[in-house]
């Protein structure tokens, strides 16, 4: 009987440093290829927007050393996608720079490797949106416009399994992706291999996040999973942890929209009559997983633009008087800002938000609860401005005005707020926001090529040299 | 009148893409996702109500029997990671779910 088993060491490569003992006990077992991304916009605009890592270089370049060594030790495939981040071209090349310098650590025997990118062109999305193209929304409010595009500061579009089967096409041993859909970094060897898709995208899905789909939960911890003619199992690499009908069940349905609909470049998964059942103790089989092409192929675009420089104010309250006229203590602050800038930095260009915990600090305007029970408060004046100097100014003048500012029936007269430290104002990351979130049509696969070039490398004793 | 946390063993919350918050309630077994889907006491006006939003931020309110769940998909005010969000991952705005009581003739 034909299988394939197919292992996932990270949820995040270098989000927190893998658990390497599970990869290599899932990799004695004889497994088909490691597969893994690097990270996706679920952890907000900023990593694309400023292009860094989504943890740090120390935990990115363990978990590429433990991949790297694994999957040349036992001759199998590496596929990698989203890498650096979210698997910009920077990013990639940022990664690429850190397997130079394994290989050259670990004395790493030659090998190819397939660099994929999935940077997108402005010229190219208005050239499209010119000719009267529409480039619809998938969560975002409004079809694309030519001024999304332009204020974007990087575009990335994510690619399904068709540049990673072209680049397995090129006899190599590591694939090195920008930007991808997570499950399309497992699914293109299993298919390539013809293997059923249902089964393939479901099981893809399933262990994209490693061991987050067993007990004890974490991304961390190697997971593998196996597909037969019309089946999958789900196991865990390590004798640590099991995966269960409910845990398997239960991230099935994780981060997306609809239990059953999984939607991924060029169809979507329909999982509506999916069988889950326990076949020992550590191990769940799944039957019944479909796959529907979409009539159209399309490619998910994500984008994001700088909005400004941030500065932040962390303060504690604990008067019970200003905890109750809290509403009206922020808004006259905000006036004494106004007033006090009003001929030297124009009100456009800054703006002054809060945080307050113990009010409405996490949920914001989804806060059901109107009334505050808690007998202190958190509070985060966010100043976010054209300049990282103007939004600490503003900031600073917020903070020591509001000091002593008097609220109503004020009878604490030596300060308004606990300082957590004594540096008041905090200069932070920038803010970007996402300008894409759209679904990008695709007539010809050609147009895929296009869009996804591959480059192939050969790497060793720390040489990088282009070789296609 | 039961609270919810006899019936339930997750209760969460998360991102699905940058504009949606999607809330899942795992049943402890599927008897007790039989009896709650069943009685009715959960339905997208109460979502609405619960975290008061109107109908038409409800994106998705689905049933899933192979998981014991049931899924709701809800509108962000604020896209995550823009200015004056505070929740990037939307992994805190479940809270509200706590406050669903079950009628004892409805429940178990």
């Amino acid at each position: 009987m034909k299988e394939i088993k197919m292992l996932s060491p990270t949820g995040a490569i270098g989000y927190s440093p893998m658990w390497e003992k599970s990869l290599y006990e899932g990799l004695e077992k004889g497994v088909d290829f490691i597969g893994a991304d690097g990270g996706s916009p679920d952890s907000g605009p900023f990593y694309l927007g400023a292009e860094a890592p989504y943890g740090t270089r120390e935990a990115f370049k363990h978990d590429m050393k433990h991949m790297l060594l694994g999957a040349l030790r036992y001759k199998i495939p590496l596929i990698l996608g989203g890498v650096g981040g979210i698997g910009s071209n920077r990013q990639v090349e940022w990664t690429l720079d850190i397997i130079r310098e394994i290989s050259k650590e670990e004395n790493l025997p030659r090998f190819r490797a397939a660099v994929i990118y999935a940077n997108i062109g402005k010229e190219y999305l208005k050239k499209r949106l010119l000719s009267g193209e529409t480039i619809k929304p998938l969560g975002a409010p409004k079809n694309l416009t030519v001024e999304d595009v332009e204020r974007s500061k990087v575009i990335v579009a994510q690619m399904g399994i068709e540049p990673f089967m072209q680049a397995l096409d090129k006899d190599v041993d590591v694939i090195v992706a920008g930007r991808a859909c997570d499950d399309a970094i497992f699914a293109a060897l299993p298919i390539k291999r013809g293997f059923d898709p249902g089964l393939v995208w479901h099981c893809s899905k399933i262990i994209e996040c490693a061991c987050a789909t067993c007990v004890p939960h974490n991304i961390a911890d190697s997971v593998i999973g196996t597909i037969g003619d019309d089946w999958f199992t789900i196991e865990a690499a390590g004798s640590d942890r099991v995966a269960s009908v409910d845990s398997v069940a239960a991230h099935t349905m994780y981060e997306r929209s609809h239990p059953w609909k999984s939607a991924v470049p060029g169809g979507h998964s329909d999982l509506k009559d999916c069988v889950y059942e326990q076949i020992n103790e550590r191990t769940v089989k799944v039957t019944g997983s479909k796959f529907i092409k979409d009539d159209v192929y399309t490619i998910k675009l994500e984008a994001v633009a700088w909005v400004g420089y941030r500065t932040l104010g962390i303060v504690g309250l604990r008067d019970p008087r200003l905890i109750a006229d809290i509403d009206n203590f922020l808004a006259e602050g905000v006036e004494k800002v106004k007033r006090a800038y009003r001929n030297k930095i124009p009100e456009g260009k800054y703006n002054i938000l809060f945080h307050v915990y113990g009010k409405n600090g996490v949920m914001g305007k989804l806060e059901p609860q109107d009334k505050i029970t808690s007998h202190e408060l958190c509070l985060i004046t966010e100043v976010v401005a054209d300049t990282q100097q103007i939004a600490t100014e503003i900031c600073s003048f917020f903070d020591h005005e509001m000091l002593f500012h008097p609220y109503k029936g004020i009878i604490s007269t030596a300060g308004n707020f606990a300082h957590l430290n004594s540096c008041e104002v905090h200069e932070v990351e920038g803010v970007y926001e996402f300008t894409m979130d759209h679904l990008l049509p695709i007539s010809d696969p050609i147009e895929l090529t296009e869009l996804f070039p591959i480059k192939i490398v050969e790497i060793g004793k720390g040489n990088l040299k282009e070789v296609e | 009148m039961t609270n919810i946390t006899e019936f339930v063993r997750v209760l969460r919350s998360k991102n699905a893409g940058p504009y949606r918050i999607t809330l899942d309630l795992i049943f402890k077994d599927e008897e007790t996702y039989n009896k709650i889907k069943k009685s009715g006491a959960i339905t997208k006006e109460l979502i609405a109500k619960l975290y008061r939003i109107p109908i038409k931020d409800i994106y998705e309110f689905v049933w899933y029997r192979q998981g014991c769940a049931l899924k709701s998909t809800i509108k962000r005010p604020i896209p995550s990671g823009s200015m004056g969000e505070a929740d990037v991952y939307a992994a805190q705005q479940h809270a509200p779910l706590y406050n669903i009581e079950i009628p004892e003739e409805k429940g178990i």
